[in-house]
């Protein structure tokens, strides 16, 4: 112990050595040497370096520090394990199942489970459709790769991540089969003189669940970085406490002023909808081949009628939602109408899909409203498809088509959002920049003070 | 009283005494074992301010001795230590 109680000793800084480094040796020889005082002896070493040592010296010490402190952290953090299951010979169709399984519903089913009982810390935190997008965005990724497409899941929990994929590729066949099946039992109804299509067999094979291969590096240089420019920061106070006092008063008035005025503000919600068009499940082309399939047309055309602003009216002025009542009060309807359009957010996703996003004051006003144009959307899908049928002559394939609800269809991936959290103001982003703008005036002051005093010497 | 300082100061009232002397000297009289990083931190501090000084020696054991200014303060450190501890004293029994 003595001799690292010696060891320790040698971290005092180079000019304190040269005066005391003999005594203190002596001290250390007479000691008893016990753990309590190395580390007494090492954080005097510290605290030494803190108050005269080098910035060099001690940023050096400090990154040391940061170095040790990311290094257990990152052995203490628990192991994470990818999961991942290829589903081969698959097809357009098997997208659309796995736009299913990772629909808002399929992965809360899945959370939920009592076997798999996923995410249970984040549940308590957060609501369930964050928690979702948490699942959706980081651990869960489902990708193609030529006829392939695989599913990965990355978990703390091996058994459960390979039972997340497991569970996500069953779903995607059982769709996959039932719609095949579905296919093959109403095409006979439309093209009696053409063959049944085949649906390809799905095969999966599932990988070995392995732990994440996760790079230490670049966590260690970060606590390094840290560590580093936290021991300039606190020598820096240390050595200049008062341009530090006044620093840190005028960065914490910036930041209680704008954390205070974040709240005097009115909060913003948004409830957000997914919703797709399917491609039509028989071609209703006179070859019962690859019919033009445009899903982009058809989401334009409802758009326009589903954002009308008669449509838009009725909804600002249905008397469960009265939108903009305070806000707008006495304004002309084309005013909340525009007003309107600016808070909403109707977007082609790609893949089929599209949002409908609604931006509001109030959450459950935001997710109705939400809800009230998802039924816009379908109740105007379902009057394009009957004003089709109706058109075209008896017997017409397109006509037997939507007899079957074999056409095109739009269906809803995930329903309007409770948006339990508001988007805005973004406080502890308000409470940053109120803080960095404290400490700019800060600096203004201290520069201006500095100026007149020197003019005051001249 | 837990303050190295003082406890150096009051360590040194006695005498000149060296860094281990001083440690042995306070676990004595007050029942505090300061660590070889605390003892010589406060000694760097009271060095600074000019209420020790150290004798000139040759071995590598320094002996330290109280100077006037120190022994002021330490006086007037001590007299109102104890002013409150008569007055808490008093209070208790009145109480």
């Amino acid at each position: 112990m003595k001799r690292l109680i010696r060891l320790a000793a040698r971290l005092y800084p180079p000019a304190w050595r040269a005066r005391y480094g003999d005594e203190f040796e002596a001290v250390i020889e007479d000691s008893r040497g016990s753990a309590r005082e190395f580390v007494d002896v090492l954080f005097g070493a510290l605290k030494m370096q803190l108050t005269r040592g080098g910035y060099l010296q001690f940023a050096a010490v400090a990154a040391v520090g940061g170095f040790a402190v990311a290094g257990v952290i990152a052995l203490r953090t628990p192991a994470r394990y990818v999961a991942t299951s290829v589903l081969h010979n698959t097809s357009p169709d098997t997208e659309l199942r796995a736009q299913e399984a990772l629909s808002r519903s399929s992965l809360t089913e899945l959370i939920r489970r009592p076997s798999l009982d996923l995410y249970r810390d984040n549940r308590q935190r957060w609501p369930m459709d964050m928690v979702v997008e948490i699942m959706r965005r980081r651990d869960l990724r489902v990708y193609r790769s030529g006829n392939d497409l695989k599913i990965s899941f990355t978990y703390p929990d091996a058994a459960k991540a390979r039972m997340v994929v497991g569970a996500l590729a069953a779903r995607l066949i059982e769709g996959n089969a039932a719609v095949i099946q579905r296919r093959q039992a109403i095409w006979p109804e439309v093209w009696r003189q053409l063959p049944v299509p085949q649906g390809g067999f799905v095969v999966v094979t599932s990988s070995a669940t392995l732990p994440e291969g996760s790079n230490p590096l670049p966590f260690l240089a970060a606590g390094t970085f840290c560590g580093l420019a936290l021991g300039v920061v606190s020598l820096a106070v240390l050595r200049h406490r008062r341009t530090a006092r006044r620093v840190i008063g005028f960065a914490l008035a910036g930041g209680a002023v704008a954390a205070v005025a974040s709240f005097l503000g009115p909060d913003t919600y948004v409830s957000t909808a997914t919703l797709r068009i399917t491609p039509p499940l028989v071609s209703p082309a006179a070859d019962g081949a690859g019919a033009p399939f445009r899903p982009e047309e058809r989401f334009d055309a409802l758009r326009r009628e589903a954002l009308s602003r008669s449509t838009l009216l009725a909804i600002i002025q249905r008397a469960s939602l009265r939108l903009y009542e305070k806000k707008l009060a006495g304004r002309p309807a084309d005013e909340l109408v525009e007003q309107m359009r600016r808070d909403l957010s109707v977007r082609w996703g790609g893949a089929n899909a599209f949002t409908i996003s609604f931006a509001y004051g109030d959450r459950f006003k935001a997710q109705a409203v939400v809800r009230e144009l998802v039924t816009q959307f379908i109740e105007r899908n379902i009057a394009t498809a009957r004003a089709g049928m109706s058109s075209a002559p008896p017997g017409d394939p397109a006509r037997v088509i939507e007899f079957y609800r074999a056409g095109s269809n739009l269906e809803v991936l995930d329903p309007a959002s409770d948006p339990a959290a508001p988007i805005a103001p973004h406080r502890p982003m308000l409470a940053l920049a109120g803080l960095m703008a404290g400490m700019m005036l800060a600096a203004l002051t201290l520069v201006w003070q500095r100026a007149r005093a020197q003019h005051r010497t001249a | 009283m837990t303050d190295p300082t003082l406890l150096i100061l009051a360590s040194l009232a006695e005498g000149e005494k060296h860094g281990y002397a001083m440690m042995e000297d306070i676990e004595r009289f007050a029942g505090v074992r300061l660590g070889p990083g605390t003892l010589y931190g406060a000694i760097t501090r009271l060095e600074e301010s000019g209420w020790i000084a150290p004798l000139p020696s040759a071995e590598r054991r320094k002996p330290y001795r109280l100077t006037a200014e120190g022994k002021r303060y330490l006086e007037e450190q001590m007299t109102n230590a104890n002013r409150v501890a008569k007055l808490a004293l008093d209070r208790l029994r009145h109480a």
